[in-house]
Order: structure tokens, then C-alpha cells, then sequence
């Protein structure tokens, strides 16, 4: 008797904490399927003749001639790849320069100028596209934008730029977090500064490296819409068009819905297969949970 | 992690179902089905216009009141297009759609309660208002600039007949509609229903023409180019004398730019290279000519459009046009023309108000000043400016679920009485003043008058000239009698714009003088037409009555701008030995009033004295247009962008064109045949 | 006890006694000297606006400015301070920052703390977390969301700007993964003692995870200072915030160039020549209260961001 009713009453404590744990979530819960799960019946869009006076539920249904179209189009493989490339290259770049600015700056032995430097460095990241790409045409020569390959270079340059601030912040602080008797040992062996660099922190800032370098992956089909949109000319749009642009011109411009709605989708699937990918090696490899 | 793994193969097993698609070919009909305009239903009276039969009109009228006051009032929801207001006006900062006085008026005047649905700025107009369509909540009343979207409507059946509403526009609206462009009404029509009231616009308003600085012409020492191949020469010219002209104008030398148009190159519009390729015998937009075979072709692959390309290609190597132009927004070619940088541009009638005339006045920019003419000729071939075959640049429309469609015209009608009345503020009172909150481009439901600019160009231009002609400050009279007290330019040289308080407005209103008020000057007063010269002229019979002959409006406008600058062009003052006042007249009237101005080349063209050349294609979009447009648009901008700079050579041109037809084009020219065919043959 | 997270990642010096060789200095001088330049660069942009706001209307229009004002005036601020518009939008734009970022972080925050509990503590936690994965790569689209915000009567109003943004995945992910790292013990001890979750979270947590909240509470406000489209799209032009304002401006006499001017009164709008200075000076008070909240917020972020290192 007195065991079940201390069961009762634990499994009503129980209750009363998970009880207590689900509310918590109700807010977040009511926002997300309100502002985002109900409007993701506009993807039916990408499979309807879409018409703005019959709405979702009164539109044809066509299954899928609007992605045939686009899978026809002659440059929707190149925007693709475009898309694939530039964002691959801004990853690399990202990861190689960010561990190298790290690296550098740790070597700053002045504590005030390291702190500022890395202070200013953030500070592009806080600027939109819209005011930044009008200043970078204006800097740069024109023959450059005019030149598709040159075009990528810069549009990848100036993002690394533009970000780099975030993620050297990241690198430092596992920097900080290495072990400090690892670099007394070291030295202790007789061990440079150079090898310490080679021998210790690298070591140390691997795991890091790793884990960025996967999580990034999944960014592999966002190339920078705004950017892209704000910089690019006609002469470039074979070397610069990407998925998202040309869902935009088409989409938001042309008020051709369907075919726009079908580009979105086609690259959020793969987005989100990428993604998901990408995580499950991150927990592979690293233990790493998202969530 | 089995989540991942589910999710990983659900991604798997799209993009495996995905990329057996793409194998399949489309099948896709590109016919095309004439729309049926049908005949419209005759009016149960038959319709003259007051000059032409008074009695007849008066029961044309009682049947169809231009105006009448709903009783108890209607509610009618609209949308409206709302961008920054225009400098200068003195209407208040704190007026938006919302609050205008328009919407005061039209519930006391007519009984029309205006409820303001889709409110946006001109960037997002039409997404909003197709969403406001999406959400079912589309405006009783609203205007939109796509023909897209109004045959979509029409053909969903959302929009309400206008038949009854047409007939009852006044009776300049109606006129002109029916006299000057009936085609426009045919086009709005299906199966004998009116489903839009068109815009009123003279399509000849978009004709190109060629502008130069007359300054740097005179500077480099060459005559005003008559060819495309004299123009190149031209350039040249510039180009050799760059530091003179720099040393004469004040510009840096590095800045400037023969030639200069904007990086859209298929886009048309000022400052583009639409006037060259018109000078050329094509189109940069991708009009359709009918060729020697009888049909319809694209003219982005015509053989005007590669010498157009290899004109500009040769300028663009000799540095005659701007290397920069790939970069450059429209904006920006503007703010070279008006710093004073650019020798040469193209442009419609307006832009002599605009960056051309910015620079004529700047402070910085010493002499500017311009000659312009007709396009010139193209190895020996005098080619026209292409215009549409028929233009509307917004559909007036109402929704099937609006219960009162002719309300549409009263509000129409009420506009019109409003703006192009000059007693208006003796029949609605002070709220059609902008200070109370009248703002023109905020009314909804308002068509202008399609003709009012031509007759106005007409009639200023002939009072200033008799103004002159009678002795408005002309030397020569002067000295024979000496009564007008504006002898001569000295009067004229400050400008006529006089800032006026409030208590010496009211003072000359009570002595009975007209105070005609330009613009607000803060809250203090108005910027007002001299009051002196207004009382001098009033006090001449004949001055007064040929300065009476011009509309409030235009006594505003065009008299107090222009006048003083016309003064000093009649005594042969060069532009650049003006003072500023006149010179402020510069815009106004070369736009407006000049015989050989901006506008005077628009009634030109309209009244047969001038040829255009006519897109033949007018049409909406066409089913094939949306399939490849956009991908074939995107292919000629950046095919042209590369002759033009030689990234690729002109003997590449045919394969473009191949790409070009197998990937959409010769699709679209099929369906553009056999729409042409089909409303042809309707006709 | 509860501040033994934070420890580990408090910047340290390490102690340098090596005795520096030449080569070592000269390389030392060199880094920095690199550093502090490229730095430098990061700033350029700002200089080219605070050049521009400051030059004349002539020297701006001829793309003549750098980072140096060119014939020096206050006429761009002297015309701005009569835009009465800019004032109204900047206070929305405030409004929406403030109510938007306690709003999301409120949301957030209370969704993070279950989430970062164990499945056998939080019995359905996979659903959820299900849930808010497909929101992160999944949208609508904007028509639905239009459809959805002027079904829900908040057109014109704030709540439009701030609530469809409200709860953001990403940032939830960034404090769990900050709330996994608190440790258990604590927690344990506090349940032992009969806190519940509610106090666990108040009590416990929240002090502890201030520099991830800052972080979240940083890109929040960021994110709402920065976002134009929605204004644009929900507010009518009076009521638009700032970046609206400036997005409609830089971009409004842009056009495309297929403007078909047809009569006078058109053609009269379409005069109002841009003056750069103005959208410069504008622009440069539009991004000036992002820095003092970015310099406040910085020593609490580097932690932040580095305890809940997940991008974006």
C-alpha cells in the first residue's frame, strides 16, 4: 500500500515536471507553427498552375511540370553549379583564413591592441549587403567586375572579409581554452615558437576545426543572396547567377510564383539533405548533437 | 540519431524521383487563343459632347451623371501607390494616403467613403497587391501597371464590367477615348464586357532622341552630328579636347565621358542605349518588326541590333563610352549627367527636365548647356524612334464583389474636376489646396487627361510668344511707348518667384488681387508670382487677356519657371550669361514650351509631322514569354554587355542567335506570329 | 560551483618567458603591424559613409569621395534633422528592436531549457525537436506569410514585424547547447532541494548563461535593426521602419529604367534627383546604434558564441 502510494505520488511528480517542461515549449511551439509551419502550405504553389484569385485550395493542380521547366532551362545547371561553387570556396577560404588570423593574432603580444584589432574585425559584420556592395563597385576597378572569374574572387573575398571577424572569435577562444600546461611542457622539451604553434595549438584547435568545417558544409547551397544580388551585372551571370537570384527574378520580379516557389524548394530539399548529412558526420565523428 | 537517417533517405528518395524528371521532355502548348473584345453595349442615349450638341449632351447626361452623391454613403476599399511626395509642392510632411484631404472631399462631395487596403511604396506595389489578392482581400478599386495581372483577373472573372462606369466619364475623358484612342478601350475588353479604364498616355511620349552638350561641341570645334558614323567623330572630338573642356567647365579631366549609358542594355528608357539601337534601325528591348517575309521577328536578333552592338563596341574601344557603363545604374548615369561629366546621352522628351538640365543650372559646372535632335542616320538611312503600337501604363480597375463599379468614375471624374479645374477652390473649398493636403499622386482612381499636355504645349507656347510679340519685356517696343513698365529683360532677370507672408497675401486678396501661389515657403508664406508684374499685366488689356488665356496651373508652372528665361533667350542671352533665376527657366521650357522642345516632338510624332517606327508586338505576356523570358532575357543582356566590350567578338553574333532561337526564341516568334494573325484577322 | 563553466574560458595570458630572438621580434612587429592594417580596412567602409555625409552634393555625385570629405559641409545633417520621416521610422525601428528582441529571447530562452534536458528527463523531447529542425530549412514563401499576417488583422502593426521572427531555431540551438554545458550536479542538488523547473531555470540557469543570452540578445537585435523587407511589405510608408526607409530610398529613383514617363505630372516625380550625401548621412546614423550595443554586449559574445559554437 504505502509502495503504490509513493508511486502515485511520484509518477504525479512526474507529471507535474514534464508538465512543467512542456509549457515552457508552449510559446515557442504556438509562434513556429503559426508564423512558420501554417505558411509552408504555400509550397503547394511549386506543384499548381498558381492563381492569385483561386488561391492554394482553387489553383490546378499540374504535379511537376514547373520543376520540369527548370531542370529544362539551359542555365539552371550552371546556377546550380555557380551556387555549389561559390559557396564551396567561400567555406574553404573561410576555414583556412579565419584559422590563420587566429593563429596570427594570438601571436599579438600586446593585450589592448590584440583586444582591438579583434573588436574592428567583427565590426563589417554588422552591415548590410545593400550599403556594403554599393561601396565595394565603387572601389573596385570596373574591368574586374566585368570579368565572371574575377567576379567570383571578389564576391568571395569580400564575404571571407566580412565574416571573417566571427569566425577568428571563435578560433581564439579555443585558443584561450588550451591547456596551459601543455605549452610549459613543450617548452620545457625546448620546443620554438614555431613548434609550439605546430606541435600545441594546432592540435588543440583540430577538433574545432573539424566540427566548423562539417557544420559549415551544410551552408553548401547559400551562396549570399543579398550579396550576389547587390553586386553582380549582366556580363557575370553566367559565372554568378545563383539559385537564389534567379528565384528572385523570377519569382518576386516576374510574379511568376510557381516556377520561383519550385526553384525555393528544390533548393531547400537539398539544403536540408546536405544539412542533415552533415550533422549526422558531425555526430560521427565529433559526438556532436545539435540538439 | 534515426531521425537524420529517416530524413537522409526521404532527401535521397526526392532527389532520386527529381532527377528522373529532369529526363522528361515537357509537352507544353504554345498556341494562341484570340481574346473575343466583342462590342461594347451602345449608351441608351447617344453620346455628343457639350460643344457639339448641348441638348443632346444634357440627356446624355441625366442618364449618366458625371457626378452624384451616394445616399446614405457607400464604402468602397482601394489601393493606393505611395512614394515620397514631390519637393516643393507645400503640401504637409505628416499627409499620407490615409489622411489627404481628397478623402474628405469625396465623402462630402459624392458620398464615397475611401477605405485604404494595399498601401505601398512603388518597389513593392505589385507584390502587395497580388498577395492582397492571394489573402482575398483584394481593393474594391485600384490601378496596376501589369497587363499580366490584369488578364489574369479578367480572365478569373474577379473584375467588374465598366461599361456603365465608362459612360459615365466626363466628357473630355470620354472624348478622348473615344476619338483619340479606341484602342485602348478594345484591348480592355472580352466578349463585350469593359474590364479596365485604361490609362490615357500618347505612346509617342517614350520616342528617343539625341542630346549633346552644345558647350563642349563648341569647345572641340565640331558641328552637331546628322550619323551615327558623325557622332563617333564627335566622340573623338570630345575625347581629343577633354582638357579644354575640363579647363572651361570647371570638371575634373579624369571625369569625363563622352558618351554614357547605363549596364541594363536591354532596358530601354533615358539614359540607355535604346536611342542608338533605334538610330539603327532595331530595338534594345526586344520589340518585333514584320520582316520581308510577312512576319513578325524579334529584333534582339536582328541585323540592327549587331551594327548597334559594333557602333558600340568601336566607341567603347576608342574610350568613347563610358568603360564604367557595366557597373552603372540608371541613377548614376543621371548624377553624371547632372555633375557636368557627359558629352552625350539618349533620352525621351522629359529629360530636358531632369539630369540635362540639373547640369545647365549647377553652380559648379561652368557654360552648360545643350542642343538636341532627331536620331540620327545610320550609313546613309534615316531610321525613327520605336514606339509601341499601343500603350497603357495602367489599368484603372474594380473588383466583381465592388456593388457600385460606376463609383469608379464619379471618383475619376471628381479628380479630374479637382486638377484641371481652375475654380476649384471656389466649388470644393480650401482642401483642394496641397497646404490642406491635396496631394495628386495620392488620389486613387484618377485618369489624366491623355491630351491635356499637347494642348498645353500649345496654348503656353503661344502666349509667350504673343506675350513677347506685344511688349512682355521686349526692348524693341519698348522704346516706341513706354507704358508696360517691363521694358526690357532687367525685370525678368531675378525671377518671378517672390516670397509672399501670410498677412500680405491676405492684404492683396481683400485689395482683390489674385495672388497665384507657387509653392510654401515653411509656414511663414508662399512663394507667389511677382504681384507687381501680375497688377502691371493686369492693367493692359491685351497682355491680361492673352495672359488669361493660360490656366491657373500654368501661370503657375510654366509662366513664373519659364518666362524669365524665355525673356533672355529672345534677346539672344547665351545660356551661360544668365543669372540663376533665369536660368532656372531653362527646364521648364525647353520641355514644355519650346516649338522645337521636348514635348513639341511628341505632338510631332503624334500628328504624323515626324515618324516613328512601331513595335508590333502588344500584346500581354505570352505562355512561351513565361516559360523562356526570363532565361532568354538574361542571355541578351549578357550577350550584348559582351560585344559591347569585346569579351566576345561581333563574329560571334550568329551563334547567339542560335542559342538564342533553339532555346525559346523561335518558340515565342511562333506564338507572337500566331497572336498577330489572330488579332488581326478579329479586326 | 555554478561559475565553473565560465572559468575555463576565461582569457588567460600565458606567461611568456622565453627569452625573444631577433627574428621572433622582427616577425612579432610585422604580425602586428599586418593586423592592425587590415583592421584598419574593416573601418573603411564607415570612413567612405562619414566622408560622404560630410561632402558636398557636387563631389559626391562624381564619385570623387573616398574617406575624406571633398568640399566640407553640414548640408547633408542640416536637411536631414527636417526629415521628419527618418525620425518617425527610427523610432519604429527602435520600438520593434526592443519589443522584438525581449520577446524572442523570452521565447527562446523558455524553449531552450527543455530541450537541453535529456530525453529520459523530458519524456517527447524528439517531436519537438523535430519540429523546430523542419523550420529551419523550410518556408512558405512570402505570399502565405502576407496571406497569414493580413488574415491575423496585423497589418500596420508592430506585432507583424516582431512576432513571425520570434522564435528563431538557430538561436534556441546556441542556448541549449550553452544550458547542456551547466553542470548537472548543480541541477541535481537543486531538485533534491525541491526546486522546480521554473526556478531551476530562473534561479540557476539564467544567471550562469548570461553571455549566451547576450549572444542571442546581440544577433536578435541585430537582426530586427537590419530586416527591410518586412517593413516594406506590412507597414504603410508612414509607419515603415528604418532600413525600410533606406532600402525605399537608395532604391526607389533607381528603377529599372522601364519607367514610361507619359505626362508632365510623372515626369515631375521622376525629377527628384538623389542626393547621395543625404542617403549617406542617413545611412551613417542608421548603423551608429548598432556599434554601442555591439561594444556592451562584446565581452559577454566571445563566450556566448564559443560555448554555443554553431553557425549562424
Amino acid at each position: 500500500m504505502a509502495i503504490s502510494e509513493s508511486r502515485v505520488i511520484r509518477k504525479k511528480a512526474r507529471l507535474k515536471e514534464q508538465l512543467a517542461l512542456h509549457s515552457m515549449l508552449v510559446p515557442g511551439v504556438v509562434l513556429a507553427f503559426v508564423f512558420m509551419i501554417l505558411p509552408m502550405i504555400g509550397v503547394v504553389m511549386a506543384f499548381q498552375d498558381y492563381s492569385m484569385v483561386k488561391g492554394f485550395f482553387g489553383s490546378p493542380w499540374v504535379g511537376f511540370k514547373y520543376f520540369i521547366r527548370i531542370f529544362n532551362r539551359p542555365d539552371f545547371l550552371t546556377a546550380m553549379w555557380n551556387t555549389v561553387y561559390i559557396a564551396l570556396l567561400k567555406i574553404i577560404c573561410m576555414t583556412v583564413l579565419s584559422i590563420l588570423f587566429a593563429l596570427l593574432m594570438n601571436e599579438i603580444m600586446i593585450h589592448p591592441v590584440k583586444k582591438t584589432v579583434q573588436t574592428i574585425l567583427f565590426l563589417p559584420y554588422f552591415l548590410s549587403w545593400v550599403i556594403l556592395g554599393n561601396i565595394i563597385i565603387n572601389i573596385v576597378p570596373t574591368r574586374l567586375m566585368q570579368d565572371g572569374d574575377w567576379f567570383r574572387a571578389i564576391i568571395i573575398s569580400t564575404d571571407v572579409w566580412k565574416t571573417l571577424g566571427y569566425q577568428v572569435i571563435i578560433y581564439l577562444a579555443t585558443i584561450t581554452n588550451i591547456d596551459p600546461t601543455l605549452y610549459e611542457a613543450a617548452k620545457i622539451d625546448g620546443a620554438n615558437h614555431m613548434q609550439l604553434c605546430r606541435y600545441v595549438t594546432v592540435p588543440g584547435l583540430m577538433s574545432m576545426i573539424v566540427l566548423n568545417a562539417i557544420l559549415n558544409i551544410g551552408n553548401i547551397m547559400n551562396a549570399g543572396f543579398e550579396q550576389i544580388l547587390v553586386m553582380y551585372n549582366p556580363l557575370v551571370y553566367d559565372k554568378g547567377d545563383i539559385l537564389d537570384t534567379m528565384s528572385y527574378r523570377i519569382g518576386l520580379l516576374d510574379l511568376d510564383y510557381s516556377t520561383g516557389t519550385a526553384i525555393g524548394l528544390f533548393k531547400s530539399v537539398i539544403g536540408c539533405g546536405v544539412f542533415s548529412f552533415s550533422y549526422w558526420l558531425a555526430y560521427k565523428v565529433k559526438g556532436y548533437k545539435i540538439f | 540519431m534515426k531521425k537524420t537517417s529517416l530524413l537522409l533517405s526521404c532527401v535521397m528518395a526526392v532527389a532520386v524521383l527529381i532527377g528522373s524528371l529532369t529526363g522528361c521532355t515537357p509537352k507544353e502548348d504554345f498556341s494562341y487563343e484570340a481574346i473575343d473584345p466583342g462590342t461594347l453595349a451602345a449608351p441608351e442615349v447617344e453620346f455628343k459632347t457639350a460643344a457639339e450638341d448641348a441638348a443632346q449632351n444634357a440627356k446624355f447626361r441625366e442618364k449618366y451623371p458625371t457626378m452624384k452623391k451616394y445616399d446614405p454613403a457607400i464604402t468602397v476599399s482601394v489601393g493606393i501607390l505611395e512614394d515620397d511626395k514631390e519637393a516643393g509642392l507645400g503640401v504637409p510632411e505628416s499627409v499620407t494616403a490615409r489622411t489627404q484631404s481628397f478623402n474628405r472631399i469625396a465623402e462630402r462631395e459624392l458620398g464615397i467613403k475611401l477605405e485604404y487596403k494595399v498601401v505601398a511604396t512603388s518597389s513593392v506595389y505589385e507584390q502587395k497587391l497580388s498577395a492582397a489578392i492571394a489573402a482575398d482581400d483584394m481593393p474594391d478599386m485600384f490601378a496596376t501597371g501589369s497587363a499580366d495581372m490584369f488578364a489574369k483577373l479578367r480572365d478569373d472573372g474577379a473584375l467588374a464590367d465598366l461599361t456603365q462606369a465608362y459612360y459615365t466619364l466626363n466628357d473630355t475623358l470620354l472624348e478622348n477615348y473615344q476619338k483619340y484612342m479606341p484602342e485602348l478601350i478594345t484591348s480592355c475588353m472580352k466578349e463585350g464586357g469593359l474590364y479596365a479604364l485604361p490609362q490615357q498616355t500618347n505612346k509617342y511620349t517614350t520616342a528617343q532622341r539625341l542630346y549633346i552638350r552644345k558647350d563642349w561641341l563648341e569647345i572641340a570645334g565640331v558641328e552637331m552630328p546628322t550619323s551615327v558614323e558623325e557622332l563617333i567623330t564627335v566622340g573623338e572630338a570630345f575625347l581629343a579636347h577633354k582638357k579644354e573642356i575640363a579647363a572651361a567647365t570647371g570638371v575634373k579631366e579624369e571625369n569625363i565621358v563622352p558618351f554614357s549609358i547605363y549596364k541594363d542594355v536591354t532596358f530601354g528608357g533615358s539614359y540607355s542605349a535604346e536611342g542608338l539601337f533605334n538610330a539603327c534601325g532595331s530595338s534594345a528591348t526586344g520589340a518585333y518588326f514584320t520582316g520581308e517575309d510577312g512576319q513578325l521577328h524579334s529584333s534582339n536578333t536582328s541585323d540592327g541590333s549587331k551594327a548597334a552592338l559594333e557602333v558600340l563596341n568601336t566607341m567603347y574601344s576608342k574610350g568613347i563610352l563610358d568603360p564604367q557603363f557595366t557597373t552603372i545604374s540608371s541613377t548614376q548615369v543621371m548624377n553624371k549627367v547632372s555633375a557636368g561629366y557627359v558629352g552625350i546621352v539618349f533620352g525621351e522628351w522629359w529629360v530636358l527636365k531632369h539630369a540635362v538640365w540639373e547640369v545647365v543650372k549647377s553652380s559648379s559646372v561652368k557654360g552648360a548647356d545643350w542642343v538636341w535632335s532627331d536620331l540620327p542616320t545610320y550609313k546613309g538611312q534615316q531610321n525613327y524612334p520605336v514606339v509601341p503600337t499601343m500603350l497603357i501604363s495602367g489599368y484603372n480597375l474594380v473588383s466583381s464583389k465592388c456593388a457600385h463599379p460606376e463609383a469608379a468614375a464619379m471618383l475619376a471624374n471628381l479628380f479630374y474636376d479637382i486638377y484641371y479645374n481652375d475654380n476649384a477652390e471656389k466649388i470644393y473649398g480650401s482642401d483642394v489646396l496641397p497646404s490642406k493636403g491635396f496631394y495628386y499622386q495620392y488620389v486613387p482612381m484618377k485618369i489624366w487627361d491623355g491630351m491635356s499636355s499637347a494642348q498645353e504645349y500649345k496654348r503656353v507656347q503661344s502666349v509667350f510668344e504673343n506675350l513677347y510679340e506685344i511688349g512682355l519685356a521686349d526692348s524693341e517696343i519698348e522704346k516706341e511707348e513706354d507704358k508696360t513698365g517691363f521694358a526690357n529683360r532687367d525685370i525678368f532677370k531675378g525671377g518671378l518667384k517672390k516670397p509672399l507672408t501670410n498677412a500680405q497675401i491676405t492684404a492683396l486678396e481683400k485689395a482683390g488681387e489674385t495672388v497665384y501661389k507657387i509653392s510654401a515657403n515653411g509656414d511663414s508664406g508662399f512663394y507667389c508670382l511677382d504681384p507687381d508684374v501680375v497688377r502691371t499685366i493686369e492693367k493692359n488689356p491685351t497682355l491680361s487677356a492673352e495672359f488669361n488665356k493660360m490656366r491657373t496651373r500654368e501661370k503657375i508652372m510654366h509662366f513664373a519657371e519659364g518666362y524669365p528665361y524665355y525673356v533672355a533667350y529672345r534677346n539672344s542671352v547665351a545660356t551661360k550669361d544668365m543669372t540663376s533665376d533665369e536660368r532656372e527657366g531653362w527646364g521648364i521650357y525647353h520641355e514644355m514650351i519650346d516649338d522645337d522642345g521636348g514635348y513639341a516632338y511628341v505632338v510631332a510624332l503624334a500628328e504624323g509631322a515626324k515618324k516613328a517606327k512601331y513595335n508590333e508586338f502588344y500584346g500581354t505576356n505570352l505562355s512561351s514569354m513565361q516559360v523562356y523570358g526570363d532565361y532568354l532575357n538574361t542571355q541578351t543582356s549578357t550577350y550584348y554587355s559582351k560585344f559591347i566590350i569585346g569579351q566576345e567578338p561581333l563574329s560571334k553574333f550568329d551563334t547567339y542567335k542560335n542559342t538564342y532561337n533553339k532555346n525559346g526564341g523561335e518558340t515565342i516568334e511562333k506564338q507572337v506570329n500566331a497572336w498577330y494573325q489572330a488579332t488581326h484577322t478579329a479586326d | 560551483m555554478q561559475n565553473t563553466c565560465l572559468q575555463t574560458v576565461k582569457t588567460k595570458q600565458r606567461p611568456m618567458r622565453v627569452k625573444e630572438s631577433k627574428a621572433r621580434i622582427v616577425f612579432l612587429i610585422i604580425n602586428t603591424t599586418f593586423l592592425c592594417l587590415f583592421a584598419v580596412s574593416s573601418l573603411l567602409p564607415f570612413c567612405n559613409l562619414l566622408a560622404l555625409s560630410f561632402s558636398s552634393k557636387e563631389a559626391a555625385d562624381a564619385n570623387l569621395v573616398w574617406f575624406v570629405p571633398v568640399g566640407f559641409t553640414l548640408d547633408a545633417y542640416r536637411l536631414l534633422i527636417t526629415k521628419v520621416q527618418f525620425f518617425r521610422s527610427f523610432g519604429i525601428s527602435v520600438a520593434r528592436v526592443v519589443l522584438g528582441t525581449v520577446i524572442s529571447l523570452a521565447v527562446v530562452t523558455f524553449g531552450a531549457y527543455p530541450l537541453s534536458r535529456e530525453g529520459g528527463v523530458f519524456r517527447g523531447r524528439m517531436v519537438y525537436t523535430v519540429f523546430f529542425m523542419i523550420t529551419m530549412f523550410f518556408s512558405g514563401g512570402f505570399i502565405p506569410t502576407y496571406i497569414l499576417i493580413s488574415k491575423l488583422k496585423l497589418m500596420n502593426n508592430i506585432l507583424a514585424l516582431v512576432l513571425p521572427t520570434a522564435m528563431n531555431a538557430w538561436n534556441m540551438v546556441l542556448l541549449i547547447n550553452f544550458f547542456r554545458r551547466v553542470p548537472q550536479e548543480m541541477i541535481e542538488s537543486a531538485k533534491i532541494e525541491g526546486a522546480g523547473h521554473y526556478t531551476i531555470l530562473f534561479k540557476f540557469m539564467l544567471p550562469v548563461s548570461l553571455p549566451a543570452l547576450a549572444t542571442v540578445m546581440l544577433f536578435t537585435a541585430v537582426g530586427h535593426w537590419n530586416n527591410w523587407f518586412d517593413g516594406l511589405m506590412y507597414m504603410d510608408s508612414k509607419y515603415m521602419p528604418l532600413q525600410s526607409y533606406i532600402y525605399h530610398m537608395i532604391n526607389e529613383q533607381s528603377g529599372t529604367g522601364n519607367n514610361v514617363v507619359t505626362n508632365p505630372e510623372e515626369a515631375a516625380m521622376m525629377s527628384n534627383i538623389t542626393i547621395k550625401t543625404l542617403q549617406s548621412a542617413q545611412i551613417f546614423i542608421a548603423i551608429l546604434p548598432v556599434l554601442p550595443l555591439y561594444l556592451f554586449a562584446q565581452k559577454y559574445f566571445i563566450k556566448g558564441l564559443m560555448l554555443g559554437s554553431v553557425k549562424e
